[in-house]
């Protein structure tokens, strides 16, 4: 008996030693790149710090986000509540076949956000179509996997309600075309259209969007069985598979589309970055050894990207694409179409749209939003005149 | 500070241990109040200075009571005896009960007085009453004066008790202020204790809880949801409770002090009487033994009692939170109480025990319904939803993804909340003893506590590192 209450004294005491020793020697991580975001640094010991109780919560911060082997800890976590069948794990579900999906419940909707958004969109389409044709504007929401994929979802998981938010925003939109995607999205949703690990949809989702696109639009496009397909990196990971952290989650694999083997749509193009940084493709080879593969498309999000292209169907039109990172995925197959296309991000441009259109003249106009991102977004009222 | 924050797991709990021990015993008191100071100075830089004063004014008192009392003067005594429980009452009355005192006062005559915003102390309501409990001992002669302020001050700040209990009275631990020591046992068996509490609290409280926080999120909900939620509400409270007071009797035997068990298995309860002889049982015995009894207790009379029993209760709902809906929660327990003890508790005895255990639970899982929403308007909505009353569905989606994600969760909490002794008891005595001979005296018990140790300790820090949501329910009181 002695034998063991010495030996459990031991575990306890080594336990907190070890964790603690380990955790106080080793070096500070900066970022982490699975939770894309700068962990805790130091607190600062000042007395108006402790009083105010800053230093306190800081230090715990700290230590949490210090402690050794902290995504092996997530790890471990992740695995008990998979093996307990819970399939709500770190704010995302985990879903069938290796499917995980984003956890936005109705609780999560903004209904005012939602007003305030299509009404900036509408004003601002209303002020385009003074220059720009109706015919030539565009607006597209993409479902989030959710909803296509709805299958792979855990059996009764709570989301909010897509269709019905998709229609609501819809309806409403003015001085444009709308381009739904859903019954073409739908009709894939067998295929390999969305990744599996990270929220947006893969290149072969936006190519059967673009295609709607074309459709709606009156502009050829290369059906998708000609296409030849390529992969670009097969060990992709994404932000559910950070959020979720499973050690045995699956890998997705990126693919670009092209009309030949080499070349893939956008990767013969020249780029001007935030009117400075210059490039000569929509894919960024560099970031397929980073964490979040991704930012292959264009490297990352950008206030502006220009992109001219030397083989466009209709050399003479300039297309403007209002827009978050689903639309990296997107863009490329345009270039095919368009000899000038402009990327705005409002996320990161602080600039007025309207004059830019003037100034450049844009022939066409092209609102593309993932549904989640648009009903959340805080960003559009830029859309309409200077902040 | 709180038990299952890093600061505390990582940094105070490694630090004090190795200090204590490397310290000769005559200053190990000493260490316990620095180290307390710093714990909760750690939560309440400015708000200790109220603790301090605590502690010089009931350490006087108590010194005055004695020695009043020791010159004849019993007179004297009583007064300052009364000084000193005025002065905690009105420290406890005007952190915790002014602004409800105000409100209440605004809603009745419509003043619109202001409020004053007063932050409450953590712990006021724990540390109050058990320095009560110490003057008022120290008058009845229970217990000498502490002659040493170090020595008082260890037992008012002692860290592991002091801001969510259990109420450790004086006498308790009188002797082992002085004089204790830490044998083997003392060590493991704490450190297994403070490692269950911490499983309790990090493994089943903090995941239920964030069932019932969805729930209570909802904005339309079904019977079955409603219903779920509030027992996932009943689980979540009292994992977080007893793993609470777990690691704080584990912790102090650490230390060498024998805290009383302030739970035992209250959902194994068939009465009402008897959950709430098992539940928070610190907190029942101070009502018992500092209000009931010296109102007279059952020794006055039916009719006094049912006054005893009703008094008492609406000042347990007051001491659980300044609120009208602790003081309607503590309402429903003294009519239920009175109404087991007029005819209940002998009709209930003649019937099968399920019928206590479900008579009893369904009734808990109400009272938690009162206790855990603090809007009357938000509480009478979801009461509503919870008997079917309006426009809701007997169940929906919802209902079924919760239940399906948290199956799992909610057979572990079911199995934790079983004593089985109780069953053990049951084999011993039945016919076929071999059964119980065979689990007895089994070997696998002695490996079993250092190997369930390993995985409460792992386990509970992949969740607390996994877990950014670890609010400790205990605070508000």
């Amino acid at each position: 008996m002695k034998k063991i209450r010495v030996t459990m004294i031991v575990i306890f005491v080594a336990f907190l030693a070890l964790v603690s020793g380990e955790s106080l020697l080793m070096k500070d991580r900066e970022f982490s790149p699975n939770e894309n975001r700068y962990l805790a640094e130091p607190p600062r010991l000042t007395v108006d710090n402790i009083l105010s109780g800053k230093f306190q919560d800081s230090l715990e911060n700290y230590l949490r986000d210090q402690i050794c082997f902290r995504d092996g800890w997530i790890t471990v976590k992740t695995g008990i509540q998979k093996a307990c069948k819970d399939t709500d794990i770190g704010g995302a579900y985990v879903g069938k076949d290796g499917y995980d999906f984003e956890k936005i419940t109705p609780e999560d909707v903004d209904e005012k956000q939602i007003a305030r958004n299509v009404k900036a969109v509408q004003n601002f389409f209303a002020k385009a179509s003074e220059n720009v044709e109706k015919d030539r504007i565009s607006f597209l929401l993409v479902p989030s996997s959710g909803l296509v994929m709805a299958d792979k979802l855990p059996a009764h998981a709570r989301l909010f309600d897509q269709a019905k938010c998709i229609d609501q925003i819809e309806k409403q939109m003015k001085d444009c075309r709308v381009t739904d995607v859903r019954e073409k999205l739908l009709s894939h949703n067998e295929d390999y259209i969305y990744y599996k690990t990270d929220h947006h949809w893969t290149s072969e989702g936006a190519y059967l969007a673009y295609e709607t696109w074309c459709d709606s639009t009156g502009m050829e496009s290369t059906p998708l069985a000609d296409l030849k397909k390529q992969v670009a990196t097969k060990k992709f990971r994404g932000s559910l598979y950070s959020k979720i952290l499973d050690a045995d989650s699956a890998y997705d694999s990126i693919w670009t589309y092209g009309d030949t083997k080499q070349k893939a749509y956008g990767s013969d193009c020249s780029l001007t970055i935030d009117e400075k940084k210059q490039t000569d493709s929509c894919y960024d080879t560099a970031q397929l050894s980073q964490k979040d593969k991704y930012k292959y498309f264009f490297g990352d999000n950008y206030g502006t990207v220009q992109i001219v292209s030397d083989h466009a169907r209709h050399q003479d039109r300039n297309l403007l694409v209002i827009k978050d990172s689903f639309a990296n995925t997107f863009v490329p197959f345009a270039t095919e179409n368009y000899g000038q296309i402009t990327m705005i991000d409002l996320r990161y441009y602080n600039g007025n749209v309207e004059e830019y259109m003037k100034e450049h003249k844009i022939t066409d106009v092209l609102v593309l939003y993932n549904i989640t991102n648009f009903i959340s977004d805080r960003n559009l009222y830029k859309l309409v005149g200077r902040i | 500070m709180v038990f299952s924050s890093f600061v505390f797991l990582l940094a105070f709990l490694p630090i004090v241990l190795l200090l204590y021990y490397l310290c000769p015993a005559r200053l190990r008191n000493l260490v316990l109040l620095v180290f307390s100071l710093v714990f909760y100075a750690w939560g309440e830089p400015v708000y200790v200075l109220i603790m301090l004063f605590s502690i010089v004014f009931d350490y006087a008192n108590g010194r005055l009571i004695e020695h009043f009392k020791n010159k004849n003067c019993p007179g004297k005594a009583k007064a300052a005896l009364i000084v000193d429980l005025c002065g905690n009452l009105a420290i406890l009355g005007f952190f915790k009960y002014t602004d409800f005192v105000i409100g209440s006062i605004n809603s009745i005559t419509g003043a619109g007085l202001s409020l004053l915003h007063i932050a409450l102390p953590i712990g006021i309501s724990f540390y109050t009453f058990q320095t009560m409990s110490y003057t008022i001992d120290v008058y009845r002669g229970e217990v000498a004066a502490q002659k040493n302020i170090l020595t008082f001050a260890t037992y008012v700040t002692l860290f592991p008790q002091l801001i969510a209990g259990p109420i450790v009275q004086y006498k308790t631990v009188e002797k082992e202020l002085m004089h204790r020591k830490v044998t083997l046992e003392d060590f493991s068996e704490g450190a297994f204790r403070f490692s269950v509490g911490l499983a309790k609290k990090v493994l089943l409280a903090n995941q239920i809880g964030s069932l019932w926080n969805s729930i209570s999120q909802l904005n339309h909900m079904s019977v079955a949801t409603a219903w779920l939620g509030a027992i996932a509400y009943s689980f979540q409270i009292y994992f977080d409770f007893s793993g609470y007071s777990d690691m704080a009797i584990g912790l102090g035997r650490m230390f060498g002090f024998y805290f009383l068990e302030n739970f035992n298995f209250p959902y194994m309860s068939k009465t009402i009487t008897e959950f709430w002889r098992r539940w928070h049982i610190s907190l029942s015995s101070w009502f018992r033994e500092y209000v009931y009894i010296p109102l007279g207790g059952n020794r006055k009379g039916l009719v006094r009692q049912l006054f005893n029993i009703m008094v008492v209760w609406m000042l347990t709902g007051l001491w659980h939170g300044a609120n009208w809906n602790f003081v309607l929660w503590g309402v429903y327990y003294g009519v239920l109480l009175m109404i087991e003890k007029l005819f209940l508790l002998k009709w209930l005895d003649k019937l099968p025990n399920w019928i206590g255990h479900i008579y009893s639970m369904f009734l808990v899982v109400i009272g938690w319904t009162i206790f855990a929403q603090t809007d009357i308007h938000q509480l009478g909505e979801y009461l509503k939803t919870m008997f079917g009353i309006g426009h809701v569905a007997v169940a929906d989606s919802d209902f079924l993804y919760f239940l399906g994600s948290n199956a799992v969760l909610l057979v572990a909490l079911i199995a934790a909340s079983i004593d089985y002794r109780v069953w053990m008891r049951r084999l011993k005595q039945g016919k076929d003893a071999t059964v119980y001979d065979a689990i007895a005296t089994s070997k696998g018990w002695t490996i079993a506590k250092p190997v369930l140790m390993v995985v409460f300790l792992l386990v509970s820090f992949a969740f607390l590192v996994g877990d950014s949501y670890n609010p400790f329910l205990y605070f508000r009181f």
